[in-house]
């Protein structure tokens, strides 16, 4: 469905209000439900209209978002249970996560780390663990290992530039 | 004096056969629910030609599924080398097979590879070792879709994180027999295991065999989900055992499993139910030591060899029910014959 205002864009906020049977709706793209004030501003009954919205919203911004890679949307996740690709994890994680943690808990990986991911992986936590230790050395002002940790950081960074 | 398991090993005696699989993604391509064919079979090139290649590229072979004969494809999954869905699915698909069939990567099941590692009796390390090994390989192919909080990712998420599933296949019939099934189930499920027939998922219990295999995935290393896995088995093992050995003496268990060896020996069509579960009690029996002419090998052989579609393969071509019968019969016959002469 294209918004009504600018005729261009997919409407994806859907507001339909029945006031004493005066049935009002509005379909619009984020933009102009923005200008519009639609989004939260506009709002005659304070923030009970915007708590009426909210569900609204994330439902049809939802369904309208698609994954750039695979195609896979939040309706087509939520239909079958599978994603689409590795990268609906991120994408759609509002709609996993929940899911992962009834399935799994608050498990995290600890197995197995293949060998090209697992060097980013592995980077990642070296990085971190000395931006670790430079803030302790700065923080007890041990300005020598401080440098020492920042030579290793900048090292690590030009390493992974290269890469 | 010596028993029953220190002639066939303690295990083998109820331990069919022991399997451990990895599902893997690569980056580059939509997980198998969004590919299009090219893609589908892009990934069936490029894995088949990493796995061809390695070894000296003696040791792997492609068994393309794509335009295949469905009883080919029937037949491969009663001998267990490929899943249900992968035989009745669509497009381009596959599975790379080792030389000895120990090794079987599916290709464009639920997850772009499933690498399985199988083996006879209890060997769990073995199959890990032989499936991280290929795992390796395939990474070659491209990058691995992972995550460190959840690690690999999978097309569902039910298999999140070492992608691993581990299980073994027990033949458990003095457990059935005495009605201890229900209880030694809601256990394993207590545990974390699931229990299913022969076959997998969704498929009913044929001849005392049971299927156990690990539900979580997510959170536990390899190592550990396979070290608890054994330590399970190794209770139901235990109590299977301390059954078949007040058996042994049992005039009526004796009784059924001559009864079970003289239908095999003589029957002239047999229905593979019919045949499933006499097999069972004969290899029940055997394990026992009470049939003395029969190993324990011919008879995880004849199990498979006598299901529908492998039955049919192995005569070359299509026979109808009645036929089917019939040359399950000659070849029971053929095994069983000599038992008891």
């Amino acid at each position: 469905m294209k918004c009504q205002k600018c005729q261009q864009r997919e409407a994806t906020v859907h507001y339909k209000s029945n006031i004493n049977g005066a049935v009002t709706e509005a379909h619009l793209c984020p933009e102009c439900a923005g200008k519009s004030g639609y989004d939260t501003a506009f709002d005659p009954f304070g923030t009970m209209l915007s708590d009426f919205l909210r569900p609204w919203r994330s439902l049809s911004a939802g369904q309208s978002s698609e994954c750039p890679f695979c195609g896979a949307t939040e309706q087509s996740i939520a239909d079958s249970g599978k994603a689409g690709c590795a990268r609906c994890y991120d994408l759609f994680s509002d709609l996993f996560d929940p899911y992962i943690r009834r399935i799994h808990g608050r498990a995290e990986h600890t197995g197995k780390i293949p060998a090209t991911a697992g060097q980013e992986l592995r980077q990642r936590r070296e990085k971190e663990r000395l931006q670790r230790e430079l803030k302790e050395a700065v923080e007890q002002q041990r300005y020598e290992d401080a440098a020492k940790y920042r030579d290793q950081l900048n090292a690590l960074q030009e390493g992974g530039a290269d890469a | 004096m010596s028993t029953w398991y220190e002639k066939e090993g303690a295990k083998s005696g109820i331990v069919l056969s022991t399997r451990v699989r990895l599902a893997r993604n690569y980056t580059k391509y939509p997980f198998p629910n969004r590919m299009t064919d090219q893609q589908r079979q892009s990934l069936l090139d490029e894995t088949a030609a990493c796995m061809t290649a390695a070894a000296g590229g003696q040791e792997f072979t492609l068994r393309d599924l794509t335009k295949a004969d469905p009883a080919e494809a029937r037949s491969l999954m009663e001998q267990h080398l490929i899943s249900p869905e992968l035989a009745a699915g669509n497009g381009p698909r596959g599975v790379i097979l080792s030389r000895e069939e120990d090794l079987a990567v599916m290709v464009g099941e639920e997850d772009h590879l499933r690498i399985q590692a199988m083996g006879a009796g209890l060997c769990l390390d073995e199959c890990l070792k032989r499936a991280m090994q290929a795992d390796d390989l395939l990474e070659s192919v491209g990058s691995y879709a992972f995550s460190d909080r959840m690690g690999y990712l999978t097309q569902c998420p039910t298999n999140l994180g070492t992608g691993l599933r581990a299980s073994v296949m027990l033949h458990l019939p003095a457990l059935t027999a005495q009605g201890y099934m229900r209880g030694v189930i809601n256990a394993a499920g207590k545990m974390g295991f699931a229990v299913r027939g022969i076959y997998g998922e969704g498929s009913r219990f044929v001849g005392d065999l049971y299927q156990f295999s690990n539900q979580a995935t997510l959170g536990l290393s390899e190592e550990e989900i396979v070290r608890r896995l054994e330590k399970a088995v190794d209770g139901f093992l235990e109590k299977e055992e301390e059954l078949r050995a007040q058996l042994k003496n049992d005039d009526g268990f004796l009784d059924r499993v001559w009864r079970a060896a003289g239908l095999l020996a003589s029957a002239r069509s047999i229905s593979s139910e019919e045949a499933m579960s006499a097999l069972s009690l004969v290899r029940e029996g055997a394990a026992c030591g009470v049939l003395p002419n029969v190993t324990m090998s011919e008879l995880n052989r004849l199990l498979v060899a006598v299901q529908p579609a492998t039955l049919n393969l192995a005569e070359g071509g299509r026979l109808d029910e009645t036929q089917r019968d019939k040359k399950r019969a000659d070849l029971l016959r053929s095994v069983m014959g000599k038992v008891l002469r």
